[in-house]
């Protein structure tokens, strides 16, 4: 049973958020502003805090910063601003996610699930580099077992997919082409084929993000190629 | 007023017989005042002395002539006087001396007068020729016995002033004796003079002469006693008085005679007609120039030729007419009612020739148009536009012109000058003078060639969009300067202006999207709590069905609050781009890829066209992604099931000017009843009824963000076909 913070100024959103968390199992501590939130922390066990922006009297931005200071417990944040800036500015106070208002219930779930996950578990076990694994973050590929995982979940893809995934992963952080990839992954030259790399990926997107359209692990370079995110644990 | 025509005519009628009747009434008086003595008393020519001289010489002449002849043959018989002399009585004597001697004295003194003003030489011939002309000396020579020895000198004196003016017929039993007949049997002297006035009718025959002679000057006492002589003889003197005068002496008279009876009247006939005249007058100049026809003053072709033309028409009109006239009165004396009714027929024309041209002048004056409707005044007109254009142009150039002109008389003497102490002192040194002068000229309008093409330069800038582009303007002088300094101006008041309006729409974006987030926070407390809704266990199938409504219309509002922020950001450019290379080839194949299964969902075939080579833009990923992004989910819901969609990449020209082209056509499920640029506006979409999601702004968003990137979007509706082409 993992303890989750909530702070949000508006109380409804807070209730429905402590009602999705709920019923996932974890324990939902509510707070309506930075002071309150802080009273929390101190008091409690927490192990993840979901935090809105824009509050009255101390903003989350600065709840970020102040908690910094002592404590690592992953924060994820809640914020209608959707603008590239106040993502960045939320990020590089500290905090561990983003998520834009309005937002989809089961997206939140999945990010406080995967941030618990890494902070509780991936956190603590240190992967043993084998040659026949892959990994960037939370996803890691047992190229003997064939078997994907992303954040302790198992993800099931085609025999192409889970090519292309090997292939992009174990060049992970290198930018590929359409053609590259097909190249690589079918080793010969085949005209026209390669249309349906597009379409592969779209659909390993989808199965090992939580949103597809805003990928974690599998980037989109538009105009340039595909990349496995080069993510250090 | 009425304008009767009739009576128009009737005045124009009028006026020249008023004016006849006042004409003859002032004549009648000037004669009556003016006329001579004469006349009035009664006589038959004009007493002027010259008149009388010669007058008297002639008839003196004459007598003599006939006389001695009478005398002579006279004489022969009874024998009072020796032959060939002649007997002047003097006083109570004759005095006889010597006829040749005597005669000549007389004759030749009148002969040497009339031969100092006209010598006629053609009479110096013998006498024989002369028969049929000169009748005194026809009636002589018939005569054999007259005595006198026929000189020539005197015959010829004799035709001379016979052809003057005067004759002369003396009368003496029955016999008249003239100077130009032969010797006429008569009994009475009405039937010599009835006879003789049938040939010439203006003779007048005076009686009795001798009783004016008495009071003449010229050698008053020889013509007494000649006369005294001739009548003692027995002979009557008739005298004829025959000069040009006589003539105008005869109309006088007439005249006189007429116009004495009727004097009186002539000054109430004067003023009467004077008053009708003016009346006449007056009502037509009132009436000239309005018609029934017209409101204003009407003018015709006649009073649109320009004065001075009309007058010198007119003016040779009249002059030809007047001459024309004139030689009818030549004609008055011979053909008298022939001439008289030509004379009315030219009067006529001459009187219709003046009315005209003073009833246009009439016109022209009431309607205003005298002074514009002439030469001068259109050449003054000309002259003062004209004038008044290149006064305007140099006062508008004024410093520029007489700076110019200046420097163009100061190079002219410059140079001048040089090259005359070049020549005068025959030193080289002011050659490299002017050399030297000539290179600051050419120097000095390099520079200024070089100030004009930095404004020009500067100009081209602003007008391409470079409103922070500034010209040093102490770098200018003069005229220019001013240019430089307005043209800073200009560029501060565009940068002054394009701040305004970008700061407006950037207070637009952020109204937009404060007001977004605003509303986001709500809507996140709706779409969860819908969201929970659905989970609960609900039995009612009606509250399910409102249910999902409500979970469509709030994913809807999130989409459109979300697409409000972006499409106000993408017009008014309030977004950071990130310019990189990227393929197109490749993006394209990408986003396909993205909707590959969407497209396919609709059965949409889809042909490509994308060149192996690689297609290179400088662009902002992202922001290239949600344009195509746009337009492929616009083709995913409104293109036609079933149908094709093309999807070509053209490249064209080449190097600097390689432009690549993205194309994309479908055909549409829809009918498209609007036209593209509708279709490009916010919030317009295909399809009318708006059920499905789409905030409309897809359109709107993709145009503004290919725009940011320097980009071209076009739309291009034919028909059902949808076309996109995209320039980069």
């Amino acid at each position: 049973m993992y303890n989750v913070l909530v702070c949000d100024d508006d109380k409804e959103i807070v209730e429905a958020i402590s009602i999705y968390l709920s019923k996932e199992g974890y324990k939902v501590f509510k707070s309506y502003n930075g002071k309150e939130a802080f009273e929390i922390i101190g008091r409690e066990d927490i192990h993840l805090i979901l935090l809105d922006i824009m509050m009255p009297k101390i903003d989350g931005i600065e709840v970020t910063k102040r908690i910094r200071q002592t404590k690592v417990i992953p924060i994820i944040m809640l914020s209608a601003k959707s603008e590239d800036e106040d993502k960045i500015n939320g990020l590089n106070s500290g905090a561990d996610d983003y998520i834009t208002k309005p937002f989809n219930p089961l997206e939140l779930i999945a990010r406080v699930n995967s941030a618990i996950r890494r902070y509780t578990i991936l956190g603590a076990i240190q992967t043993e580099e084998k040659d026949n694994i892959y990994q960037t973050g939370g996803l890691i590929i047992n190229d003997d077992t064939k078997q994907v995982e992303v954040e302790t979940k198992q993800i099931k893809l085609t025999p192409t997919e889970y090519n292309i995934l090997k292939f992009l992963t174990k060049n992970k952080g290198k930018v590929y082409s359409i053609e590259q990839i097909y190249e690589n992954v079918w080793e010969d030259e085949c005209y026209g084929v390669e249309n349906i790399i597009a379409v592969h990926i779209r659909h390993i997107r989808e199965k090992i993000e939580i949103n597809p359209k805003e990928p974690k692990y599998l980037k989109v370079i538009w105009g340039i190629g595909y990349k496995i995110e080069d993510i250090k644990v | 007023m009425k304008k009767s025509n009739l009576l128009k005519a009737i005045c124009y009628m009028l006026i020249p017989i008023l004016l006849i009747i006042i004409l003859i009434n002032i004549i009648s008086i000037a004669i009556l005042v003016d006329n001579p003595n004469e006349i009035k008393q009664g006589k038959s020519y004009y007493e002027t002395e010259s008149f009388r001289e010669d007058y008297m010489n002639i008839i003196l002449l004459n007598c003599n002539a006939i006389t001695r002849y009478q005398i002579s043959s006279s004489q022969e018989s009874s024998s009072a006087l020796e032959k060939s002399d002649i007997q002047y009585y003097n006083g109570n004597n004759y005095i006889v001396e010597d006829t040749k001697v005597a005669e000549d004295e007389q004759i030749q003194n009148y002969i040497k007068q009339k031969e100092e003003s006209q010598k006629e030489n053609a009479a110096l011939v013998e006498g024989d020729t002369y028969q049929e002309e000169n009748g005194i000396y026809m009636l002589f020579k018939e005569n054999e016995n007259y005595s006198l020895d026929a000189s020539n000198d005197t015959v010829i004196d004799y035709k001379t002033i016979k052809a003057k003016y005067y004759d002369i017929l003396i009368i003496k039993d029955g016999m008249a004796y003239t100077n130009i007949e032969k010797t006429v049997k008569t009994d009475t002297l009405d039937e010599l003079k009835q006879y003789i006035s049938q040939k010439q009718y203006h003779w007048i025959y005076e009686e009795n002469i001798n009783t004016d002679i008495s009071t003449m000057q010229y050698d008053e006492i020889a013509y007494k006693d000649y006369f005294t002589q001739i009548q003692g003889l027995g002979f009557k003197v008739y005298s004829c008085v025959r000069d040009t005068n006589a003539n105008q002496f005869i109309i006088n008279t007439t005249m006189y005679n007429m116009v004495s009876k009727t004097y009186q009247n002539a000054p109430i006939c004067i003023i009467f007609s004077g008053i009708i005249l003016m009346l006449i007058i007056a009502y037509l100049i009132s009436s000239i120039g309005h018609s029934k026809n017209h409101e204003d003053i009407y003018t015709n072709w006649l009073d649109k030729i320009p004065l001075e033309i009309l007058v010198i028409i007119i003016g040779i009109m009249l002059v030809i007419e007047g001459l024309i006239f004139m030689a009818f009165t030549e004609l008055l004396y011979q053909f008298f009612t022939t001439a008289i009714s030509l004379l009315v027929l030219m009067g006529i024309i001459i009187y219709a020739t003046v009315t005209t041209f003073l009833v246009t002048i009439i016109r022209r004056i009431k309607a205003k148009i005298f002074w514009k409707n002439t030469i001068i005044y259109k050449i003054i007109k000309y002259l003062d536009r004209k004038t008044e254009e290149i006064k305007l142009n140099l006062s508008a150039n004024m410093d520029i012109n007489m700076k110019i002109i200046c420097i163009f008389i100061i190079s002219v003497i410059v140079t001048t000058s040089l090259m005359i102490l070049t020549i005068a002192k025959q030193n080289l040194i002011f050659i490299l003078f002017l050399i030297a002068f000539w290179i600051y000229l050419l120097y000095s309008i390099i520079k200024y060639v070089d100030k004009m093409h930095q404004i020009r330069e500067a100009v081209g800038k602003i007008y391409k969009g470079d409103n922070n582009y500034k010209l040093n303007e102490e770098n200018f002088t003069g005229e220019l300067q001013k240019v430089a300094k307005e043209l800073n101006n200009i560029s501060d008041g565009l940068s002054d202006a394009i701040e305004e309006s970008l700061k407006s729409e950037r207070l637009k974006t952020e109204l937009i999207t404060n007001v977004s987030h605003d509303i986001k926070t709500p809507l996140t407390s709706i779409i969860n709590y819908v969201d929970l809704l659905k989970k609960e266990d609900i039995q009612n199938e009606t509250a399910r069905e409102y249910l999902q409504i409500l979970d469509n219309k709030s994913q809807r509002l999130k989409k459109l609050t979300e697409d409000l922020i972006e499409a106000s950001k993408a017009s008014s450019g309030n977004i950071k781009l990130n310019i990189e290379k990227l393929n197109l080839g490749e993006l394209l194949k990408q986003v396909r890829g993205e909707f590959e299964d969407k497209l396919h969902e609709k059965n949409l075939e889809i042909i490509e066209n994308i060149p192996k080579d690689e297609v290179c833009i400088n662009a902002d990923s992202r922001y290239m992604y949600r344009v195509m992004e746009n337009l492929f989910t616009n083709i995913a819901k409104y293109a036609l099931e079933n149908s094709r969609v093309y999807i070509d990449l053209i490249v064209n020209g080449k190097d600097e000017n390689k432009k690549a082209y993205i194309i994309l056509k479908n055909i549409s499920q829809e009918k498209l009843n609007i036209t593209a640029d509708e279709l490009m506006q916010r919030f317009v979409r295909g399809d009318s009824s708006r059920t499905e999601g789409g905030s409309g702004l897809g359109l709107s968003i993709a145009k503004s963000l290919v725009e940011l990137q320097k980009g071209k979007f076009e739309m291009q509706l034919d028909g059902d076909l949808f076309k996109v082409i995209i320039e980069f």
